[in-house]
């Protein structure tokens, strides 16, 4: 039984590994800040910034083909220009994720990329129900050298040659 | 057959382990987010590994199932009993997967869609299954009308393959078929990875259940010897 723990102490540990790697990169490349985080912190590298396009504030720049909108979140708006790639996603009330740097001077937020939001707590509900499944087996595991046991131990049971070696 | 799957279950649980952890890796960290899904279709990397096992995992049991029907050795009596209890599992976790996944991107949490619906059928033919074990004494009648509704509720297998093609479904069509494969070669390797991972723990976790199954019986077969010595 000792190298069956130790077995299934190993898969936790990497189990573990992977959620640390998982919640590093969340943190550093999905993560979002809302729009108040943005204008407190000034941060001077790329950041993501979450919040809903203002009803009524989407425009297009016909001079330079930048689209101009308002982004909000609890209360507080910040203006945003994007200029990129066709942005299918970039509708009126509908919550995003723009990625970008904050320009002082300008008073606006520059955005280089539009996503959605990032649902992560849906992806984490999804992955935990591996969960049960590898209890279901450390269950079946931990039973089956419980039978072995029983039946070697059994003097009714003469097992044939090698067969518990 | 036991002693085969005792010294060879290792290798498929270790290379299952091994498999998962990459598609893990490449799933959740390496690949990119989907431009229309965003990083929701992560889900995809384990719910279409527990859809794919829980199919093959009833068709094991139909395979298993004409097997006794034609054998009737007990070892695969058991083992098409271990592959029904693991096939309960990995079905529920495909639907509760694909409900989890269904929210953000259908905003619903169920709907009564051709493939969920005859997904669904499916567990309820396998729960079906083992629930007709539990009522039935006789171990050889108990196995044969198992085997039998087994082999029957085999019909619901191609309903749920072909659901999406036959039907107006709000579920996607077939990724990967003749018509080629539709999914970006970044977002197809975590999926093989985590697709093959979940088929050899699929076999992993049946010749441990066989195992488990077998050896219950042995040692109610020899407490029932010991019992009939007392008596007599």
């Amino acid at each position: 039984m000792k190298g069956f723990y130790i077995r299934w102490g190993g898969l936790i540990f990497v189990g573990l590994w992977i959620v640390a790697v998982g919640t590093q990169r969340y943190n550093r490349d999905v993560r979002p800040l809302t729009p108040e985080q943005v204008l407190k912190d000034h941060s001077d590298g790329p950041v993501r910034m979450l919040g809903m396009v203002e009803a009524g504030s989407l425009r297009k720049d016909p001079a330079t083909s930048q689209m101009l909108f308002s982004l909000m979140e609890n209360g507080q708006r910040i203006p945003v220009v994007y200029q990129g790639n066709d942005p299918d996603n970039l509708r009126e009330i509908k919550t995003l994720v723009v990625v970008g740097v904050w320009d002082d001077a300008a008073k606006r937020f520059v955005a280089q990329d539009i996503h959605l939001i990032p649902n992560y707590g849906f992806i984490i509900a999804a992955y935990l129900v591996m969960i049960p499944l590898a209890l279901f087996l450390f269950m079946m595991e931990r039973r089956v050298r419980l039978l072995y046991n029983e039946i070697k131990q059994s003097k009714l049971y003469e097992p044939e040659v090698g067969e518990f070696e | 057959m036991i002693r085969w799957i005792r010294k060879y279950e290792g290798w498929f649980g270790a290379s299952g382990a091994i498999c998962i952890a990459i598609g893990l890796y490449f799933g959740l960290v390496a690949s990119p987010p989907d431009s229309y899904q965003g990083e929701v279709v992560r889900i995809m990397y384990v719910h279409v590994p527990f859809a794919s096992t829980s199919m093959t995992a009833y068709g094991v049991l139909t395979v298993a199932s004409l097997w006794y029907l034609w054998k009737r050795d007990p070892i695969i009596d058991n083992l098409a009993h271990a592959t029904a209890g693991i096939g309960v599992f990995f079905t529920s976790g495909a639907l509760f997967t694909g409900s989890i996944w269904g929210k953000p991107t259908w905003n619903t949490w169920w709907t009564w869609d051709a493939r969920l619906v005859s997904f669904t059928i499916l567990l309820l033919i396998l729960i079906g299954y083992l629930m007709l074990r539990t009522f039935i004494e006789d171990k050889e009648r108990e196995a044969r009308y198992a085997a039998i509704l087994a082999i029957v509720g085999a019909v619901d297998l191609p309903i749920v393959h072909f659901s999406v093609e036959w039907w107006r479904t709000l579920h996607q069509p077939l990724s990967i078929s003749q018509r080629g494969v539709a999914i970006a070669g970044v977002m197809l390797y975590p999926l093989i990875f985590m697709s093959v991972g979940f088929y050899l723990l699929f076999t992993y976790m049946v010749g441990v259940r066989t195992q488990m199954l077998y050896l219950q019986q042995l040692l109610e077969a020899k407490k029932g010897r010991l019992l009939g010595e007392v008596h007599l």
